[in-house]
């Protein structure tokens, strides 16, 4: 594995790091404030102190280490946790994830002087004057959390296993993390210090670290080998000896605390003299495997430099050895490439499976139990493939706070956020696509939607505005809505806008939706002042751009003085839907069921031609064109009038509703979703393919591109 | 006398092949420990000698300068070899 490939874990373990850092500000926020939330919080931070340490991002670990002290005084109770440092922490978060960025884009680091002032001025040592620098904590981290249940989880919680035995190779080094300076002078002091059993794994060794506690000044004064068992029950892989070291007075405790900072909870420190040696934690893991003697190393010779190591790539097996063989709650990490390469397998064996279907079909062997049970299979083996790619919405939505932060920041509107429906569970790719939507939608909500406070509180209305949003499965599909309580759409002045810019005619009789439609329009935009937030009249066009681009449609309900909800009504997955498998001439064709609306054989009065040469269906008094899939085809043979054929009603985001005229409808199914681009070129009016159970290729209808194309702009309904 | 020798890199994975050989010498008496080869040892390898010291016969261990280095660093010096052999 190259440095590169580390590196992007290393950024990949970030995300997820601070995804539960801000889960557990949220949560502190919220009024949890208990030692687990504020332990996570502190994890968080930690893990990326020490891949960036490890990395050498000396920016990131810089700004990393303050805000790591912070809460590591806050961890201690040291400093009380009160909103005001909550909103102090979420800041620091904030800068820390551009930090981040910044760090992997290889890009400048942000500004961040001023916010370190301010979290060293919230630390304990400037808070609480009774607090001395050098003097013990009142507890220090084995204290306040419960040693041996900890113990347990840390190696999992901490810092991931893979990674840490990777940077071991990659660095080589336990190093401190320089330019860490020693606090007052003081009385000379003791530490005791007792390795767990993850201190000894991925490369890392406890006698390293005491060694660099010697370089320091310390001198071992007493080795507790009181737990060490009779060498039958000695399970080689735990921790069972203890130190007690002496350090000069002028080396501070945070000098030593770093020594042991990269494993984190695997090694239990103790400060002061009247501090106990904390106790033996013992890890509950599998049997030891014996590995052959010369396959590992781990150097700690009276030659090697001080703290100085270099750890084989052998050992990595071993790492791996030592993993405590439950499975419960362990996850692997999996390229995406062999992901997608498992869902098109699985893609081909639905269809292989179908072609056997239709094949013994035909043969007259039908109904047998082996068949059903292939059916079964097939389609469990579907549905967890597909869960695999399939993640909460949540992270998603975890981005909102902080957009709501900078909004709150550069508008001075501050917003209440309610989440629902956050475990709601979407494809990757989906999620991944829906960011950018989701982003700009907030900020229009906040910038264009939500009044300013003065004018809430003129209009009855609490001063903070609620952002709603949620999230939930209904019939095969994914909702999503994103509602603000501010003063709903200005219709008056959207018609007025796109009259003005020409986007509808003078005399244009729209209805209150087609008015709100409008606001997609290209290029239109009725924000007073134009803001770098929004208001440039692109984004909620490349708003719809990127919803129909996943398959998905937006709808939009707003109520004058009340609010506006966006609606986005997603596909699970974009590999499989579902589909109307139909016929024209000689082709057979699908029509993505998420288009239509429904599907009729029409009276001789109910179509009529209007205006142009083109026939228009009366559904229910309202006048939809027709649409002829022969004519764009070019198929010479199938029904050309709607009497000879079948009409189906389909809902469009562009051009709103058009019938589309086929010979018959043959059935409607699943169907596997290959890309024509990749393999063969981009067709207008046809969004892929897909193979039919007979192993026929059929073109999947691109139901809004044909019928925008198909229809001049002025017969197309107002959008 | 059994006599087991201890590699020249006592890590973990180097304690854990040790372990069975030395709970078998163990077993058929005192038992010597060749360590005049070790060069680099961690914590894994100290607790199996500290163990294989207080264990049944008692072990007697040879120490290489390393060895002797990582002892004294760790204040096992006096638990794990007897004054005559340093």
């Amino acid at each position: 594995m190259s440095p590169e490939e580390i590196q992007q874990i290393f950024f990949a373990e970030c995300e997820e790091s601070l995804a539960a850092a801000e889960t557990g500000l949220a949560a502190c926020r919220a009024g949890t404030q208990d030692a687990d939330t504020v332990n996570a919080v502190f994890r968080g931070v930690h893990s990326i102190k020490g891949g960036a340490g490890a990395f050498g991002y000396s920016a990131l670990q810089a700004y990393t280490h303050t805000f790591e002290t912070l809460l590591s005084d806050v961890r201690e109770g040291l400093v009380t946790i009160e909103s005001k440092l909550v909103d102090l922490l979420l800041r620091a978060l904030d800068t820390l994830a551009d930090h981040v960025t910044a760090a992997r884009e290889e890009s400048e680091a942000p500004a961040d002087a001023a916010l370190i002032a301010e979290m060293e001025a919230a630390m304990a040592c400037n808070v609480s004057a009774a607090a001395p620098a050098v003097a013990p904590p009142a507890a220090d981290p084995a204290g306040v959390e419960p040693a041996p249940t900890l113990a347990a989880s840390a190696t999992s919680d901490d810092f991931g296993l893979d990674l840490d035995a990777l940077l071991d190779d990659l660095t080589g080094d336990f190093d401190a993390p320089p330019g860490i300076a020693p606090d007052e002078p003081g009385p000379g002091w003791q530490v005791h210090v007792r390795p767990r059993a993850g201190a000894m794994r991925n490369g890392s060794e406890p006698l390293l670290m005491l060694r660099d506690i010697v370089v320091l000044g310390g001198a071992c004064l007493h080795c507790d080998v009181s737990q060490v068992p009779p060498l039958e029950t000695l399970q080689v892989a735990q921790g069972y000896l203890g130190w007690t070291f002496t350090l000069p007075a002028d080396v501070s405790e945070d000098a030593v605390r770093d020594i042991f900072d990269f494993i984190g909870d695997d090694c239990a420190l103790a400060f002061g003299q009247d501090e106990d040696m904390p106790a033996v934690a013992l890890e509950a893991t599998g049997p030891a495997e014996p590995t052959p003697a010369s396959t590992a190393a781990a150097p700690a010779g009276a030659t090697a430099a001080p703290g100085a190591v270099a750890v084989s790539a052998a050992e990595a097996p071993v790492a791996v050895g030592a993993v405590p063989p439950s499975a419960t709650g362990q996850s692997i990490r999996i390229e995406l490439i062999k992901l997608d390469r498992l869902i098109d397998l699985v893609g081909e064996l639905v269809i292989a499976q179908a072609m056997l279907v239709q094949r013994l079909d035909s043969a007259n062997i039908t109904a047998n139990e082996e068949l059903g049970l292939l059916e079964s299979l097939t389609r469990d083996i579907q549905e967890s493939a597909m869960s695999i790619r399939a993640q909460p919405i949540a992270s998603v939505f975890s981005r909102v706070p902080r957009i709501l932060r900078d909004l709150a920041a550069s508008t001075g509107k501050h917003v209440k956020l309610e989440v629902f429906g956050e475990s709601t569970e979407l494809d990757k790719t989906v999620i991944e696509r829906l960011g950018e939507p989701l982003t700009h939608l907030v900020r229009n909500a906040v910038d264009h939607g939500i009044e300013s406070a003065e004018d809430r509180i003129a209009a009855g209305k609490s001063p903070e505005g609620t952002l709603t949003l949620s999230a939930e499965h209904r019939s095969g599909r994914i909702l999503i809505s994103i509602g603000d309580d501010g003063a709903g759409i200005n219709r008056e002045r959207v018609l007025a806008k796109a009259m003005e810019k020409g986007i509808v005619g003078p005399e244009a009789q729209l209805t209150a939706e087609e008015i709100d439609n409008l606001i997609f329009a290209p290029g239109f935009s009725t924000a007073q002042v134009i803001s770098n937030i929004s208001g440039r009249g692109v984004g909620m066009d490349v708003v719809r751009q990127n919803v129909k681009e996943l398959g998905g449609r937006i709808t939009i309900e707003s109520v004058p003085g009340k609010g506006t909800t966006f609606v986005l009504t997603l596909p699970l997955t974009l590999a499989i839907s579902d589909g109307m498998i139909v016929n024209v001439g000689e082709q057979t064709l699908v029509v993505p069921l998420a288009h239509v609306v429904e599907s009729l054989r029409p009276g001789d009065n109910e179509v009529q031609g209007l205006g142009s040469s083109r026939n228009m269906l009366n559904v229910r008094g309202k006048f939809i064109p027709i649409l002829s899939l022969r004519e764009a085809l070019g198929s010479p043979t199938g029904a050309t009038s709607p009497g000879e054929g079948v009409l189906i009603v389909v809902d469009t985001e562009s051009a709103g509703q058009a019938a589309l005229l086929v010979d018959d409808i043959c059935d409607q199914r699943q169907f596997v979703i290959k890309s024509l681009a990749t393999n063969f070129r981009p067709v207008d009016g046809v969004a892929g393919a897909t193979i039919l159970g007979d192993g026929k290729v059929a073109l999947i209808v691109d139901v809004d591109g044909l019928v925008a194309c198909a229809l001049p702009a002025h017969e197309r309904q107002a959008a | 006398m059994n006599s087991i020798t201890l590699p020249a890199r006592c890590d973990r994975a180097a304690a854990e092949a040790i372990w069975p050989e030395l709970v078998a010498a163990m077993g058929n008496g005192a038992t010597r420990i060749d360590g005049s080869a070790v060069e680099l040892v961690g914590q894994a390898m100290l607790q199996l000698l500290v163990s294989a010291r207080r264990s049944g016969g008692g072990a007697v261990i040879t120490a290489s300068p390393a060895l002797q280095d990582a002892a004294s660093l760790t204040g096992l010096t006096a638990e794990l070899f007897e004054a005559s052999e340093l």
